[in-house]
C-alpha cells in the first residue's frame, strides 16, 4: 500500500535571477542570447545562463568550494537552501534524489598544461601541475555528498545523469522512497548541464536536428514528505500517482498513456487546474495536446516555452510550477507530463491540499 | 511484496567473458592483476592494474558491429557484452524484454591520451579553445550505449542511468530490485560498466594518493590485498556485469533456472566526508544492519560476506570494524578485488554476479594476498583460499566516494 506523498515547494534557479513565479504569473519568457559556438554544428541555438554561486551563504567550507565546479555549485546552493527552508536540524529517514549533468572537463583539462604532446609530458602535467582535487570535482556523486553533508541527510540517495531522464528518474525514485515508507522526507531535484561548447557537441545528437533550440542552465528542488504539512508553507501538493514508462510506437503509445491518466478515476469530476508538459519535442507536444482533448488542452502549459530546455532540472521545475499553480486552489489537480531521453515518459498527479 | 530472483548473469573483465569461467579462475587463486604498461610508457613505474587489453576491446567491437565505435567507448562495449550474455543466460524472449526495465550504472569516460595530445596540438596551432577536435563527443558520454541497449533489445520499461561512483553498480541493482519487488516490473536488467584503468583516471587517483604502490611488492599480483596489514592502495580495473532480476512467479512460470534470491537491500548516505568514511565504520554498519532488517534476516543468518574491500587503509579498516560490530568475528569475509582489482562503477555488479555463483556453487572465493590484519583493523575472519561452505545467505557491500553506501542480501532459496 503506497502512502500519500506531500510536496513542498523549493527553490528554482533560473537565468538572470528570474523567479519562476513571475514567469508563470506573467507568462513571461526567460531572456536568451545566441550561442556563438553553435556554429560548430551549423545550428542556431539560444542559451540562458546562470550566474555562479559562491556557496558562502550555505556555510560551505573551503574544501567544498575546492571540490565543486559551476554546475555542482548551483545544485548545492539551491538544494541546501530548499532543505533549510523546512528543516533546521537533521531529520531521521531523510534522503536525496538528484538528476544532474555529467561534469565535463573543459574548464579543467586544459591542454596548455602539456608543453609537448607526449605521454610523459601529460603525466607530468597531470601529477605535478593539476590541482589534486580536480578528480573529485569531476565526480557526479561529489555534489550529492556536499548537499548531504550540508543538509545532514543520511538516508538513501541516488544521483542520475545526464539529461532530461535524470530529473524524471530522480523524482520517481524519491516519490517511491516516501510512498513505500522507506523515507520520511526526500530532497528531490536536478540541475542542468552547464552549457559549454563541449556539452553542445556531447549532446549534439539530441538537439542538432531541431532548429532554434533553446538551452537553459537551471537548478530546482522540492521536498517530498510523508507528513501532510510542515510549518508555515501553504503550497502543499499530494502526489497521488507517479508513473514511469518508455514509449514505443510513439504516437499510439503516447496517446494511450495520456488517456490512461486523463481517464483515471482519481481525477474524474475533479478540477484540473493545469496540465504541464515538460521536455517534449514538437511531435510529442502535438500528440499529447491532441490526446488531452480541447478542455484540458486549454489548460496546458508547455513549460519549455517559458524557460527553455533545462535538461535534468526540467521535471523538478515542472513540479515546483505545479505547486505554484496549486497555491491558491482549494481543490483540484495539476497533471505533470514529463518526457525524457530514450523515449522515456513520466506522469505525476499533484493534488491541492490547502486545508 | 514479490520475491525477486536472479535468472541471468553476464560479466566482462580482463581475459574473461563468462562468469562461470571467471568464478573458476578466482576459485583457483589466480589473479588478473598485472603491471600497467600504459602508465609505464608514460614514465610511471610501479602501478598495477587489471586492464582489458586493446586486443580484447577489438574483439568486443567486432562482436557487436551494430555499435558505432566512434560513438561508444570501450566500457560501453563491455557493458553491452555483459548485458547480452545475461539476457541470453536468462533466455528472455522479445516480449519479455519489451516489458523489462534497464538500470545501468556508470561513471565518466575521460579523454584518451591521444585526444589530450590532439587537443594540445590544436591549442598550440590555433590559440583557440580546442572544441572542434573530437570527431564524436558522444564517445565521451557514458550513457551513449544506453540508447543502443534500449534499441537493440527493444527494452520497453523504465530506463535509468545512475552515477553513484563506486556504488553505481550495486545502486542500479537496488533500483531494479525495488521495481520488481513492488510488482511494477517482472524483469529488470541491472548492471554497470566502467574502465578504471583509463590513464587519466589512474593519474587522478595517483594525484590524490589513492593508487596502489606496486613497487612495495614482489609482483603485481600481490598488490591488491584487502584487509591485509601491508595493503597499500587500490588497484584499478576494467569491468562490466549484468544480472537479470525477475519476480519469482515469472521465473517459475517460464521454468527459468534461478541462481539466487535477492532478499533485500539498503542504500544510504554518510554525510561525513567525500573521500573517506567515518573511521569507526558506524555508517557502514548502519547500512548492513538496515539491509538485514529489510531482508528479514538476522546477522547470525548470514553465512558469508562479499566485502567492498578496496585494499586501502581507510576503507578496509572501517569496513572490518563495521563487520565486527554487526556480525562479530566469525562470519567469513572475502574481497574479490584482491584478484580482480576495483572496476569502480562496475565492481558492485561484478561482485553480485560472483556472490550469486558463490551461493549456487556453495563455495567462498578467496581474498588473495591476505596474511594478517592490520593493527587498526577489527578482528574479522578473512577467507584466504577457496572454501566449500553451506551458504544460505550472503551479504554484498559496495561503498562509493561521496559516502554512498549499499548492502545487498542474497539467499539460496525462497525462504527469504
Amino acid at each position: 500500500m503506497l502512502k500519500p506523498v506531500y510536496l513542498f515547494q523549493g527553490e528554482t534557479l533560473l537565468a538572470h535571477s528570474t523567479s519562476l513565479e513571475s514567469l508563470l504569473t506573467h507568462k513571461g519568457r526567460l531572456m536568451s542570447t545566441p550561442f556563438e559556438s553553435a556554429d560548430l554544428i551549423n545550428h542556431s541555438i539560444f542559451i540562458s545562463t546562470l550566474a555562479d554561486e559562491n556557496l558562502k551563504d550555505v556555510g560551505a567550507e573551503r574544501m567544498v568550494r575546492k571540490t565543486s565546479e559551476r554546475q555542482a555549485r548551483w545544485l548545492i546552493a539551491s538544494g541546501v537552501r530548499t532543505w533549510r527552508t523546512y528543516f533546521n536540524e537533521p531529520q531521521n529517514k531523510s534522503g536525496l534524489f538528484i538528476g544532474l549533468g555529467t561534469v565535463d572537463c573543459d574548464e579543467e583539462d586544459n591542454p596548455e598544461l602539456v608543453q609537448e604532446p607526449t605521454a610523459e609530458c601529460l603525466a607530468t602535467a597531470m601529477l605535478e601541475e593539476r590541482r589534486p582535487l580536480v578528480c573529485l570535482a569531476l565526480l557526479n556523486s561529489s555534489a550529492t555528498s556536499h548537499i548531504a553533508q550540508l543538509a545532514g541527510i543520511t538516508g538513501e540517495n541516488m544521483s542520475f545523469s545526464p539529461l532530461l531522464s535524470a530529473g524524471l528518474n530522480a523524482l520517481c525514485e524519491g516519490y517511491f522512497a516516501i510512498a513505500e515508507g522507506r523515507l520520511k522526507h526526500a530532497l528531490c531535484g536536478g540541475g542542468s548541464q552547464k552549457i559549454t561548447p563541449w556539452s553542445l557537441l556531447a549532446y549534439e545528437s539530441i538537439w542538432a536536428n531541431q532548429d532554434n533550440y533553446w538551452l537553459s542552465e537551471a537548478a530546482s528542488f522540492f521536498i517530498a514528505s510523508d507528513e501532510p504539512r510542515l510549518n508555515q508553507h501553504a503550497a502543499i501538493g499530494v502526489m497521488r500517482q507517479a508513473y514511469r514508462a518508455r514509449l514505443q510506437n510513439n504516437a499510439h503509445a503516447l496517446t494511450e498513456q495520456v488517456n490512461r491518466i486523463t481517464g483515471s478515476p482519481l481525477i474524474e469530476n475533479q478540477h484540473v487546474v493545469k496540465v504541464i508538459l515538460v521536455g517534449a519535442n514538437l511531435e510529442q507536444q502535438d500528440i499529447t495536446l491532441h490526446a488531452l482533448g480541447d478542455e484540458l488542452k486549454s489548460r496546458a502549459v508547455v513549460l519549455d516555452s517559458y524557460v527553455g530546455n533545462t535538461m535534468a532540472a526540467a521535471t523538478a521545475i515542472a513540479c515546483n510550477s505545479a505547486l505554484s499553480y496549486l497555491h491558491d486552489a482549494e481543490q483540484g489537480f495539476v497533471i505533470v507530463i514529463a518526457f525524457g531521453d530514450h523515449a522515456e515518459f513520466g506522469m505525476f498527479l499533484i493534488e491541492a491540499n490547502n486545508d | 511484496m514479490h520475491k525477486v530472483v536472479i535468472t541471468g548473469i553476464g560479466v566482462t573483465v580482463k581475459n574473461h567473458q563468462d562468469p562461470h569461467t571467471l568464478f573458476a579462475t578466482l576459485e583457483s587463486g589466480q589473479s588478473l592483476i598485472a603491471d600497467d604498461h600504459i602508465l609505464k610508457g608514460m614514465g610511471i613505474e610501479g602501478v598495477a592494474s587489471s586492464r582489458i587489453s586493446d586486443e580484447e576491446v577489438i574483439q568486443l567491437q567486432s562482436r557487436y558491429p551494430s555499435l558505432d565505435q566512434t560513438r561508444v567507448a570501450p566500457s560501453g562495449f563491455a557493458g553491452f557484452d555483459a548485458l547480452t550474455k545475461s539476457v541470453k543466460d536468462a533466455d528472455l524472449n522479445p516480449d519479455q524484454l519489451r516489458q523489462a526495465g534497464l538500470y545501468f550504472g556508470t561513471n565518466k569516460i575521460l579523454p584518451t591520451v591521444d585526444l589530450v595530445h590532439q587537443l594540445a596540438q590544436q591549442k598550440a596551432a590555433s590559440e583557440k579553445l580546442p572544441y572542434q577536435s573530437p570527431e564524436s563527443v558522444d564517445y565521451y558520454n557514458p550513457q551513449t550505449v544506453v540508447a543502443d541497449m534500449v534499441e537493440h533489445f527493444e527494452i520497453g520499461g523504465p530506463v535509468t542511468s545512475c552515477a553513484d561512483a563506486c556504488a553505481a553498480g550495486a545502486s542500479s541493482l537496488i533500483s531494479g530490485f525495488r521495481q520488481v519487488s513492488r510488482g511494477a516490473l517482472d524483469i529488470a536488467l541491472c548492471g554497470a560498466a566502467d574502465f578504471g584503468t583509463q590513464p587519466v583516471m589512474q593519474l587522478l587517483f595517483k594525484n590524490i594518493g589513492a593508487l596502489n604502490q606496486a613497487q612495495l611488492f614482489n609482483c603485481a599480483s600481490e598488490v591488491s590485498r584487502p584487509f591485509d596489514s601491508n595493503r597499500a592502495g587500490v588497484v584499478l580495473a576494467d569491468g562490466a556485469a549484468f544480472v537479470v532480476l525477475e519476480s519469482e512467479a515469472s521465473a517459475k512460470q517460464r521454468g527459468a533456472s534461478i541462481y539466487a534470491y535477492v532478499c533485500g537491500a539498503h542504500r544510504c548516505t554518510e554525510s561525513y566526508k567525500m573521500t573517506s568514511t567515518e573511521p569507526s565504520g558506524k555508517f557502514y554498519a548502519e547500512c548492513m544492519q538496515a539491509a538485514l532488517e529489510k531482508s528479514c534476516v538476522s546477522a547470525e543468518d548470514i553465512d558469508h560476506i562479499s566485502a567492498h574491500g578496496t585494499s586501502t587503509k581507510s576503507n578496509d579498516s572501517a569496513e572490518s570494524r563495521a563487520i565486527e560490530q554487526v556480525f562479530g568475528s566469525h562470519t567469513p569475509v572475502t574481497s574479490t578485488k584482491s584478484a580482480l582489482g576495483h572496476s569502480l562503477a562496475g565492481s558492485g555488479a561484478i561482485e553480485v554476479v560472483l556472490s550469486a555463483l558463490s551461493i549456487k556453487n556453495q563455495v567462498m572465493l578467496p581474498t588473495l594476498n591476505f596474511e594478517s590484519l592490520g593493527d587498526d583493523d577489527a578482528k574479522v575472519s578473512v577467507v584466504k583460499s577457496a572454501t566449500p561452505k553451506a551458504i544460505n545467505y550472503l551479504l554484498s557491500n559496495s561503498f562509493g566516494f561521496g559516502g554512498v553506501n549499499t548492502s545487498i542480501v542474497l539467499a539460496r532459496d525462497s525462504a527469504c
